[in-house]
């Protein structure tokens, strides 16, 4: 288990540095930085160079990635250039919100999903069946942006329940989580139904049957149980995706969170903090993905010992 | 392992696909022409009254004014801070602020202000010549991003309510520029310094700062004892960034902001007829152009000869293309001086789409079969700018000029403006150019100004002698005169494809009253008040 675990860990970090190192030469390819912080229409070609030099950028690409890492192994993530703040601040100002849209939506998604699929799974055939298996292709083809859209359209423009934008309470929240919940209600809805589907036809199914148990102990106890390990990596996994779909909800929305800066920071060409928030992103992706290894290897014996 | 990979390349992915949708920051500064204006129909309030909602198509990056960078941070800070002269922007005249009388020395290098007296910051301190010399003294610390348009001005104090203010260099267009030094209060500088100013602005404007949510929204609040009588009319301002269009469009429509701007022409005719919404159109005073090249990758091309490039602009039809990329919603340019400029000249006509004219003007030049030469433009950098260069490239080739490779060559926008600074796009590059002090110069000098400009890829004495004499005469009715020579000079001698002038769109709830936004997209909000 240890052995396991180690090894998951040093896998992990070397996918992190893997991913610094993308970033920090990719963010690089998208042209001078200095040159869009400035407006090119009143610029001057001295004012350009000093920028260029105040921001670290005339050094050689390989001391300036070393400075970087360096930094980043400190706990040091730099300095935004577009809201002049260090990025750590920055950050953790707009985590809470991402955290509560995801999370929300997550809760959603399974809310939905998990009661629609294991119908469908212990009737399959059936009217109720059918219904699940719509709900998951829909859930997976639609785009969230394009459902964002549709439901500001009929739920704040037309009926006007509920806020178009901003962050202004509670309610503010209700339309980009439905939106942004969609695709893991699709996943999550097929996978509960294609779980318990394989479950139910189970040796140890038909044996607890011929025991004579309740059809609610059977699916509590046996059914549930079982379902829950495929359930459990994919819903890490759905998590880090409702992180990246923040990027275009919380755009839709106006929502200050993580995707929101995302998107304002490479708008802005704040290299810094496009930089840092990627890997913070990936570091988060990669916890979650570590967490639901442990958690899965505590549900599944098998695992551990393999 | 390698699906984890593929996940991370994934969202790379559309990191990049993300970052090719930039567009640039418009440069900040003073600026005004006039527009039509809705007409108040209600009486304006006695005292401020109800709240104002104004959406920004994105969060202001600092509201610190020497600091701001894009238009919106420019919109804010307005608000909270006045400047020694406004522009009327009805009129488009210069119009006392701080500064109730000016006086300007013979050879334009001494400026000398009256500033007003009695007049308030929001924090109680009282206006004199101390916070006007404290404004250029935080302004030119280099921890700002405009530091040196403030280094360049020397202050000089005569006594508590007399400034002189000298520039390092003759500017004739320093007294408009001047609407764009907010001035900040010396009290708050000495305690708290450039950093104070960024989280807590203190100005003299009809509006002070209550609170910035960043994201989120901005919030103002009437200032009782602004100078100005009367003003402002509503007791609250709120801005709220909503970076996504589509969902402004839903916010007036469900009234929950009341002005939303940066609206696309199609985007403006879905609310064509929507109850309680009103739309402005202006145009802007920002021309889009194809630029030639002879300094660098243009040297010994064809287009080095004025015929050829006469050729080039008989050939492009640009009310097609205005049409049908644009439904009509532009102006078509006839040189770099727009209606809203000084000296504008109305009697020249934009090139008329001529082909046979083109293909004669070509064979004259020597290339009766055309020619074949490099084209750059920029993508994500400007409203359907990819098409309108394709539009061009195909036009071109109608007359015989063909693309070298075989295609326009786009890049994106980060990487074009760094090559364009480095004189490194090929003969023919596409861009545009705003002006945010009335008159052409800024705009003329940046794309023209030869070798020591660092975004121009043209040089012709004869235009920098004009620019040279339009830079020292300081009498206006003069510098007009000027600025007509040199818009005949330039048909006759075109530096450019020119093309057009795009049209602005913004919507507000009929409620809104007194809202003039400028062709630069400024405005002053103490005039706007809400009928009910």
């Amino acid at each position: 288990m240890q052995r396991y675990l180690l090894m998951r860990l040093g896998q992990s970090l070397l996918l992190l540095f893997g991913a610094l190192v993308l970033v920090f030469w990719m963010v690089r390819l998208t042209g001078d930085p200095a040159a869009l912080l400035i407006a090119r229409d009143f610029a001057s070609p001295e004012q350009l160079q000093e920028m260029r030099t105040a921001l670290g950028l005339n050094d050689a690409l390989h001391v300036q990635f070393i400075r970087y890492t360096g930094d980043v192994l400190r706990g040091d993530l730099g300095y935004s250039l577009r809201f002049r703040q260090p990025v750590r601040e920055v950050i953790f100002a707009a985590l809470p919100i991402t955290l509560l849209l995801s999370t929300l939506a997550m809760a959603i998604a399974l809310t939905v999903a998990i009661p629609l699929g294991v119908i469908g799974g212990v009737s399959p055939g059936s009217w109720k069946d059918s219904l699940a298996r719509l709900v998951g292709l829909l859930g997976q083809a639609t785009p969230t942006f394009w459902l964002a859209l549709i439901l500001i359209w009929v739920f704040a423009v037309n009926l006007r329940w509920l806020p178009s934008f901003g962050v202004d309470g509670p309610h503010s929240f209700i339309l980009p989580a439905f939106a942004l919940s969609i695709g893991a209600v699709g996943q999550l809805v097929r996978l509960t139904r294609s779980a318990v589907l394989e479950i139910r036809n189970e040796d140890y199914i038909r044996t607890a049957r011929s025991k004579g148990l309740s059809p609610f102990t059977i699916g509590l106890h046996h059914i549930a149980r079982n379902a829950s390990i495929a359930l459990v990596s994919v819903v890490g996994i759905q998590f880090t995706y409702l992180m990246a779909g923040s990027i275009y909800i919380e755009s839709i929305f106006a929502i200050p969170g993580i995707g929101w800066m995302l998107n304002e920071a490479i708008r802005n060409r704040d290299f810094v903090l496009v930089q840092s928030l990627t890997l913070f992103i990936a570091t988060f992706a990669v916890l979650i993905h570590l967490a639901t290894d442990v958690i899965y290897s505590v549900l599944d014996p098998r695992i551990r010992h393999r | 392992m390698l699906q984890r990979i593929l996940r991370i390349l994934g969202a790379m992915a559309i990191v990049g696909a993300l970052a090719a949708c930039a567009a640039p920051a418009p440069s900040p500064g003073a600026g005004g022409e006039a527009v039509s204006v809705a007409a108040g129909d209600a009486a304006a309030p006695s005292s401020p009254s109800g709240v104002l909602i104004v959406a920004l198509p994105l969060d202001p990056n600092s509201i610190n004014p020497p600091n701001a960078a894009d238009r919106m941070a420019g919109n804010v800070i307005n608000q909270i801070f006045d400047s020694l002269l406004e522009v009327d922007n009805v009129t488009n005249e210069l119009r006392p602020s701080l500064a109730p009388e000016w006086t300007v020395s013979e050879d334009g290098m001494e400026y000398t202000f009256k500033l007003r007296e009695g007049v308030r910051f929001h924090d109680g301190s009282p206006f004199d010549a101390q916070d006007v010399v404290a404004t250029f003294e935080a302004g030119k610390d280099p921890v700002n991003a405009y530091a040196s348009a403030y280094a360049n001005v020397t202050v000089e104090v005569v006594d508590d309510y007399t400034v002189k203010l000298k520039p390092s260099t003759p500017d004739v267009t320093f007294l408009r520029s001047l609407v764009g030094y907010n001035i900040i209060s010396a009290e708050q500088f000495a305690a708290e310094g450039n950093a104070g100013i960024e989280v807590r602005p203190i100005g003299s404007g009809p509006f002070k700062f209550v609170e910035w949510s960043k994201g989120n929204r901005i919030v103002l609040e009437a200032f009782e004892e602004y100078w100005d009588e009367g003003k402002p009319l509503v007791q609250q301002v709120i801005f709220r960034p909503i970076p996504e269009s589509s969902t402004r469009l839903a916010a007036i429509q469900t009234g929950e902001v009341h002005i939303i701007n940066r609206l696309s022409a199609d985007e403006a005719r879905t609310l064509e007829g929507v109850d309680g919404v009103e739309l402005i159109t202006y145009p802007a005073d920002r021309v889009y152009y194809i630029a030639f090249n002879n300094l660098t990758t243009g040297v010994g091309k064809p287009t080095e000869d004025v015929r050829v490039r006469q050729a080039m602009n008989y050939a492009v039809d640009r009310q097609a293309i205005v049409d049908s990329l644009f439904g009509g919603n532009a102006r078509l340019s006839a040189g770099f001086v727009t209606p809203w400029n000084l000296g504008f000249d109305e009697s020249l006509q934009p090139y008329p789409y001529d082909p046979e004219r083109a293909r004669a003007l070509l064979a004259e030049a020597g290339y009766p079969n055309g020619f074949t030469i490099g084209m750059a433009c920029p993508i994500g950098a400007y409203t359907s700018f990819e098409d309108v260069c394709q539009a061009v490239a195909n036009y071109l080739a109608e007359v015989g000029i063909t693309l070298e490779g075989g295609e326009i060559e786009f890049l994106e926008s980060g990487v074009y403006w760094d090559r364009q600074s480095k004189k490194e796009l090929p003969p023919l590059f596409g861009d545009s150019w705003s002006a945010a002090v009335g008159e052409a110069l800024p705009r003329l000098v940046g794309a023209l100004g030869g070798w020591q400009e660092s975004y121009s890829a043209w040089s012709d004495p004869e235009i920098d002698r004009y620019l040279a004499a339009i830079s020292s005469t300081f009498d206006v009715e003069a510098r007009a005169a000027l600025y007509k020579e040199l818009q005949a000079y330039m048909y006759e001698n075109p530096p450019f494809i020119y093309l057009y002038e795009p049209i602005t769109f913004e919507a507000i709830r009929s409620a809104v009253k007194g809202y003039a936004p400028n062709s630069v997209e400024q405005y002053y909000l103490k005039h706007v008040y809400l009928a009910e």
